[in-house]
């Protein structure tokens, strides 16, 4: 029979790991890194809608704000999804039309996303890019996609997460916050561990599907003319082609949590990934997608975490940041 | 371990668990409760209740539609939804007609007065709209009401000589009336999907 007291060691024991894995200080490299380029990819996303703005966002746009705001399934709850059409008083309050109030507000989430990029009062620019991301979505919800349940996501984490203190104007400016810090493993922690969680569970319900294994996921993907890249037909030809990609799709993604957890394998398993979303944006043409998911992969699991001195991280920086160091 | 950052642990502890349950497809409350409405406006907001299914458990056939627009003069002439400025833009505006399959017959109808309104701005001499819904495939074996059932043809299918091609599965055509509104005039016994 067990002692008790082997039982509460035993917990202990659990429980010190456990708040070494999620809490001892890491570098806030990685982090910099997801915010560096997930600005980047929400930014040129936005310059490639920049033209349509009305079109897609606007209250007479393609999905009209009465459809949007009224005709989905959330109507009964719509109060709590932020909304343009609020804005709709501060837009008359202002002189503004509806039209100039609604790029008045695009404008205002790229301003916000190029001081996320730049790391320029980054925690402020965090929650003004997460906000307006949160408007204009619901505000076409008709013409959202995969990119934007990750932009989403990653802004929300983005909201907790120590991002401006290095690689940042902030940190430049020293108000970034620690180098290395508990807060910057566990935001590392979270997001390495959703990333693994959204594998697994893509994976699996791939996997549910028949598509997957005979091929015919591949072959439809490809050749579907609202993504098709290439003329790809000739796929039916080589039928093993397609079910080849579709069992290491679907591997590579049950695998991954698995793999990202042992060092040999992380390396691998990563550049596996990110080769299948090169692949997704060269021939089902989603850029933005695959750019998000590639940055999302370098950021949680190629960047070194370990801590780094701050001598080592002011030396890349401004004289000011040696001379605190030697002083 | 500070009590702030054990505090910011059992938070984000729970956040990933309603992640996992998201993923899963699985609701904790139901929303006609208050905790059960404070949950899921938490789990929209954060991004909390997002699956990850893409493309799974398989590739459905495309929609889409096409705007076939008459003026005064009976002179004809058809545009679709690609009018963006960028291939994102047009993915995105393409991607509206796969939503009406997703919807009730009366979500449906207000999406396609919505894009029938859109094109009346892009064409304004156009007096009548007709919005056709397609979809890209072929027609299976068997019908339900009537209708055959469509899908895109398996690479079997295909060796086999059978070539996908743009089907007509519903329409409605509007007008514009004098307020600039557009007016549908049903030309489907009311009948869409």
């Amino acid at each position: 029979m067990i002692e008790r007291e082997t039982i509460k060691r035993g917990g202990r024991r659990v429980a010190a790991a456990m708040t070494e894995f999620f809490t001892a200080p890491a570098s806030s490299k990685p982090l910099a890194v997801f915010r560096i380029g997930l600005a980047a990819v929400l930014l040129a996303q936005a310059f490639a809608l920049a033209a349509n703005v009305t079109d897609l966002f606007g209250r007479e746009g393609l999905i009209q704000w009465d459809v949007t705001y009224d005709g989905t399934d959330r109507s009964a709850m719509a109060w709590a999804y932020p909304h343009l059409s609020w804005f709709d008083g501060l837009f008359a309050t202002l002189g503004l039309s509806e039209t100039v109030g609604v790029y008045v507000m695009f404008s205002l989430y790229v301003t916000s996303l190029v001081f996320l990029l730049v790391g320029f009062k980054t925690r402020a620019a965090c929650i003004a890019t997460f906000a307006l991301q949160l408007i204009l979505s619901n505000s076409s919800p008709a013409t959202v996609y995969g990119v934007d349940s990750f932009a989403r996501v990653s802004l929300f984490y983005a909201l907790w997460m120590p991002l401006g203190a290095v690689y940042s104007i902030d940190a430049i400016l020293q108000r970034g916050g620690a180098v290395n810090s508990s807060a910057a493993r566990i935001g590392l922690r979270f997001l390495q561990l959703h990333m693994a969680l959204m594998n697994l569970a893509s994976g699996i319900e791939k996997g549910m599907g028949a598509q997957w294994w005979d091929g015919e996921a591949i072959w439809r993907a490809v050749t579907m003319p609202e993504l098709a890249q290439y003329d790809m037909m000739w796929l039916a030809n080589y039928p093993w082609l397609p079910i080849l990609l579709g069992w290491a799709t679907v591997i590579l993604e049950v695998s991954y949590i698995a793999a990202v957890c042992n060092r040999r394998t992380r390396l691998p398993i990563v550049l596996a990934v990110i080769g299948m979303h090169l692949g997704i944006a060269l021939f089902l043409g989603l850029v933005s997608f695959a750019s998000l998911m590639i940055v999302l992969n370098v950021s949680a699991f190629l960047i070194p975490s370990e801590p780094t001195s701050l001598k080592q991280t002011a030396a890349q920086f401004t004289p000011q940041s040696i001379a605190a160091v030697a002083a | 371990m500070s009590t702030r950052i054990r505090v910011f642990m059992f938070f984000a502890i729970g956040h990933m668990v309603l992640v996992a349950l998201g993923m899963a497809h699985i609701g904790v409350l139901p929303v006609t409760t208050i905790s059960g409405k404070a949950l899921r406006v938490y789990t929209g907001v954060s991004g909390a209740d997002k699956g990850y299914g893409f493309f799974a458990p398989g590739v459905r056939h495309q929609e889409r539609a096409m705007f076939l627009m008459t003026d005064a003069a009976g002179k004809k002439w058809e545009s679709d939804l690609g009018f963006g400025q960028s291939a994102e833009a047009n993915l995105r505006l393409g991607s509206t007609a796969n939503v009406l399959r997703e919807v009730d017959d009366e979500t449906a109808f207000h999406f396609m007065r919505s894009m029938a309104a859109k094109m009346f701005q892009r064409h304004p001499t156009a007096q009548t709209i007709k919005v056709q819904v397609q979809a890209y495939g072929i027609k299976l074996p068997g019908a339900s009401n009537g209708v055959p059932p469509i899908d895109f043809p398996t690479m079997a299918e295909f060796r086999s000589g059978q070539r996908p091609q743009w089907i007509d599965l519903y329409s409605l055509t509007f007008q514009a009336d004098e307020a600039g509104q557009t007016v549908a005039v049903l030309d489907n016994q009311g009948i869409l999907k």
